[in-house]
């Protein structure tokens, strides 16, 4: 657990201040006790001093009194006279005179004559006293009968000792209160008393302090006894020994409470006690004050923090504290403006692109979608995707860094021309990505116009100028889609048809994007196919002109997927060459063509097989010589396979193609031109290259009945190409009309569903066993012609 | 009793008297400090005296707050006369069996004499002045004498019977004491007495309280 500072601090000031407070309070507690103590103890010490002299004292007096008694002549007289009734009643006369309790009458050798009290013996010290000289009176405090006394024997002279006259005051009750009154301490007389027993015989204490019982046999314990039950009630006590005599004891235990001394310091130590919670109570206000001015800022300069943390650079720290909070949030806002600047660089470093200082991808994607958050309703847009036709060749011309500054020279072109609202953002190496906000397909004319117009203008780079070819492909929302990312592949599809344009600039059309995708997905699935090798062969006869017989078949690609269901050549052979699988598939084709010409051959079936090749294939020697190793291995005649290659596809590198063409010439393969009269054909190559055979394409062929210009490009070619020595086949032949047409045009060879569509292998072998009608009828009518 | 005779050391020498009718003893008494005892009554028992030589009348003098003498012998029936020399009045007084009296306050020669009738010792005070006492020795025995303040005492007899006792009274002894004796040649008897002799008449401090009264009072007269 983490305790706050303000609790630290107070428990660390309040908790030494009452750690101190309470020390010295109970210092002076004990003090004021130990001195209270002390001067009780002193106050015993100067209480028994006063006892003994107020006993003395009242000894003295009672002396004087009984002096003055005995010296009185009428009670000497009465006394000589011997006669006991006289003698008592003088006696008790001047007794009562002084008050005494206790009156006695002794021998002048001691002997108890008259007494008032029934005592045997005197005790041990007035006895002594009695026998000594008989000058003068004798004050002393004894027992009798359990009861203490101030006891004076007075010698009766007349003016010889006549006998001695003892004159007592008992110590009694009245006389301790007296005494207590004089002292202010409480007196108990502890004495031996009859019985051999020591008791408490007279007290000033209240009846619940002093000894109940008390017969121990000593007076010591007794008072010691008496001591300790005070003490056990906070009184402190002092033993005197008044009389220590063989047989008589008598001690006075002085005492005094302390808590009534401590009485008088009761207030102090309130005092002290108030003084205490107050400072205390200060301590802790003080505490909180001390902790509040630092943890105020503490807690401003926290949510600072988190503040600047969270983003939010917009507000200053401001503190109204001492020097060290104030630099510390000098510091927070040095901080805070450094965060907030390295933090816009940083962002706008991955907001855009360091080279143009464009917006980047990310950065437009945002805010794309923020505008389209912000305003959905207003859907209508337009994005043009732009790059530069002759940026590579530039590139290739005059270095990247040329190139670099032509990019940076386009993009201040385009910043130029955008319009309020518009955006504009470098998404890929030469791309830029052009945002019209509102713009319909309806006024897209005025923005390509005016793009062209400002790119119209050569620039000089270099001292070269150089004229920039914008190529643009546009997309519009929301006929065209309404997600960046949709919208963009659209735009990049308009744009690679804007490629093939010469007014440099492309809508996309609804659909072309899904061909696209579905191209992706052929190419995809194409993997897995010839992983699995899921391709079957289909061969097409081809029926020769000639020999009123079919010598050759064409092998067929054909592939069904398992998603896409059945895949024409047409459509999965461009992609397989435009991703390079194409290589794989052929040898995959090879192989199976070679086998099952091995299985017709053990049969009986003498076919040759027509394998289209790519162009890409005939570029690779690789192939060809596998190709030309895996004929030779299978033991085959060379010329059951004929190779049909495409000379656009040549063209790319005619060199390597007629090498490898010659390849498959020495190893006695016959080759054949495809598709002739599609793309580009050259008679210069066609001279050149070993072919033994023109195919020629059946766009030219399909409607051959009906177009005259077909049939007499047809008839030239057929022409020209027996004139270099060419056989020609005709594909796509699908009626009676065009056969004809050829069988007069002196065709070789003819191929199309009017002869048969392309079948198994096994359904092959059946057509070959029983030939439909209608070919059996081209025989006829050829000779019919004839 | 018995502890006083023995520390007495008697160094008995009896002096024999030449005259066939008559002896004579002296004795000198000294105390337990060495000093001589005075106002000790000195008796012979059953010896006899020449009675003659007691007179009828004594005379214990008051002179400045003392009864001078101290100790008198007399024989019963004897007056005794309390003349006042001092200017202050006297209380005399005497409570002593068989011979009691009271001389109230009086002056010069006032009072008239107290005849003792009775044998003993009959003690005297002043009821006044406190310090003052005397002892009058009421005794048939006319050989009874008083040590001088030397301790000194002339015994004498009549007859040619040599006294064979001694009995000596002190009023700081507590009783009488016999001591036997034994006819000596012409020597004087030592006794050593177990007293220390202090006069008890001495009142100082009363003397000079008094003193100071006169200075400060004034003259009623």
């Amino acid at each position: 657990m983490r305790t706050s500072f303000r609790n630290k601090l107070l428990l660390l000031i309040v908790g030494l201040l009452a750690v101190t407070l309470s020390t010295s309070l109970l210092a002076v507690l004990r003090a004021s006790s130990h001195a209270v103590e002390n001067i009780v103890r002193e106050e015993l010490q100067v209480v028994e001093r006063v006892f003994r002299a107020l006993l003395q004292d009242d000894r003295e007096q009672l002396r004087n009194r009984a002096q003055l008694l005995a010296g009185d002549f009428a009670f000497k007289q009465a006394i000589a006279t011997g006669e006991k009734a006289t003698i008592v009643s003088v006696l008790a006369n001047h007794g009562e005179r002084i008050n005494a309790d206790f009156v006695v009458m002794l021998s002048s050798t001691g002997d108890i004559l008259l007494s008032t009290h029934n005592i045997d013996r005197l005790p041990a010290n007035v006895l002594e006293t009695a026998q000594g000289p008989a000058t003068t009176a004798r004050a002393m405090l004894t027992l009798f009968n359990d009861q203490a006394y101030q006891l004076v024997l007075v010698p009766v002279l007349a003016p010889d000792l006549l006998g001695w006259v003892g004159l007592g005051t008992a110590v009694d009750q009245a006389m301790l209160n007296e005494l207590r009154n004089i002292t202010n301490a409480d007196i108990t007389l502890v004495a031996s008393i009859s019985g051999n027993v020591s008791a408490v015989v007279q007290s000033t204490l209240a009846d619940g302090l002093t000894l109940d019982g008390g017969d121990r046999q000593q007076t010591d314990d007794v008072a010691a006894q008496l001591a300790d039950s005070l003490a056990t009630q906070s009184w402190l006590s002092r033993k005197v020994v008044l009389l220590e005599d063989d047989g008589q004891q008598l001690i006075a235990v002085l005492s005094q409470s302390l808590e009534q001394a401590l009485a008088s310091y009761e207030p102090l130590r309130q005092q002290m006690v108030i003084i205490g919670f107050v400072a205390l109570f200060l301590a802790g206000i003080t505490a909180l004050v001390i902790a509040r001015s630092v943890t105020q800022p503490i807690y401003q300069l926290v949510n600072a923090a988190r503040r600047i943390a969270d983003g939010n650079y917009s507000r200053r720290v401001n503190l109204r504290a001492g020097e060290e909070f104030g630099q510390l949030a000098d510091t927070l806002n040095l901080m805070q403006d450094t965060v907030s600047e390295r933090e816009a660089r940083i962002r706008y470093q991955a907001q855009h692109d360091m080279l143009t200082k464009l917006p980047n991808r990310e950065y437009i994607y945002s805010a794309f979608n923020t505008r389209m958050a912000e305003n959905p309703q207003r859907d209508q847009f337009a994005m043009g995707l732009l790059e530069l036709a002759n940026l590579q060749q530039l590139t290739d011309l005059y270095g990247s860094e040329f190139s670099d500054t032509i990019l940076q020279q386009m993009a201040e072109r385009i910043i130029d021309s955008l319009r309020r609202g518009d955006m504009a953002a470098r998404v890929a190496d030469s791309q830029i990505l052009l945002f019209f906000d509102d713009l319909t397909h309806d006024g897209v004319a005025v923005v390509i116009e005016k793009l062209q117009e400002d790119f119209a203008s050569p620039v000089l780079i270099n001292g070269i100028p150089v004229r920039l070819e914008p190529l643009i492909g546009f997309v519009f929302a929301p006929q065209h889609g309404r997600k960046f990312e949709e919208l963009l592949r659209r735009a990049q599809i308009a744009l690679a048809n804007a490629r093939a344009t010469s007014s440099g600039y492309s809508f996309y059309q609804i659909g072309q994007d899904e061909t696209h995708l579905r191209q992706i997905t052929v190419a995809h699935r194409l993997q897995t196919a010839v992983e699995g090798k899921h391709f079957n062969i289909v061969f097409q006869p081809k029926y020769d002109l000639r020999a009123h017989d079919v010598l050759q078949v064409e092998a067929l690609m054909r592939w069904t997927d398992d998603e896409l269901g059945e895949v024409y050549p047409d459509e999965f052979i461009p992609v397989a060459e435009q991703t390079g699988i194409i290589t794989e598939i052929s040898m995959i084709m090879i192989k199976q063509v070679i086998e099952q010409i091995c299985a017709w051959r053990r049969g009986g079936l003498n076919l040759a097989v027509c394998v289209n090749l790519s162009g890409t294939d005939i570029l690779k020697t690789d192939f060809v010589r596998h190709t030309v190793a895996s004929l030779h291995e299978s033991g085959l005649d060379p010329a059951s396979m004929v190779m049909e290659v495409t000379e656009t596809m040549m063209m790319t590198d005619m060199k390597m193609a007629l090498a490898n063409i010659k390849l498959f010439e020495d190893a006695g393969i016959q080759l054949a031109i495809d598709d002739f009269g599609s793309g580009f054909s050259s008679l210069v190559q066609l001279k050149t290259l070993p072919v033994q055979e023109l195919k020629i394409d059946k766009s030219l062929v399909l409607r051959l009945d009906q177009d005259t210009d077909d049939q007499q490009i047809v008839r030239s070619t057929i022409e020209m190409a027996h004139y270099l020595g060419l056989k020609v086949v005709a594909e796509g032949v699908e009626n009676k009309a065009s056969l004809q047409l050829l069988q007069q045009m002196g065709c070789d060879a003819v191929q199309g569903f009017y002869v048969a569509r392309p079948m198994t292998a096994a359904a092959l072998e059946s057509w070959l066993g029983d030939l439909p009608t209608n070919v059996r009828a081209i025989r006829d009518a050829d000779v019919f012609s004839v | 009793m018995l502890r006083v005779l023995a520390v007495m050391r008697i160094i008995a020498l009896l002096m024999m008297l030449s005259s066939a009718q008559a002896g004579e003893l002296r004795v000198q008494l000294n105390g337990d400090d060495g000093r001589p005892v005075p106002f000790a009554v000195l008796t012979l028992p059953g010896m006899s005296a020449d009675s003659a030589a007691h007179p009828t009348r004594a005379t214990v003098d008051q002179q400045e707050r003392r009864f001078v003498p101290h100790v008198s012998t007399v024989t019963p029936g004897t007056q005794v006369f309390f003349p006042n020399s001092d200017d202050t009045r006297h209380h005399v007084y005497s409570f002593s069996a068989g011979n009691s009296f009271e001389l109230q306050l009086y002056r010069a020669n006032d009072a008239a004499p107290v005849t003792f009738d009775n044998a003993g010792i009959a003690t005297v005070g002043c009821n006044i002045h406190d310090n003052m006492k005397a002892y009058v020795y009421v005794s048939d025995d006319a050989t009874a004498r008083v040590s001088d303040l030397d301790g000194r005492v002339h015994l004498q007899w009549q007859g040619t019977t040599l006294p064979t006792l001694l009995e000596i009274w002190h009023p700081q002894l507590q009783s009488s004491v016999q001591l036997s004796i034994a006819p000596i040649d012409d020597k004087i008897l030592q006794i050593n007495l177990p007293v220390v002799w202090e006069d008890p008449q001495i009142g100082k401090s009363e003397l000079e309280l008094e003193e100071l009264l006169k200075r400060f009072s004034l003259d009623a007269n």
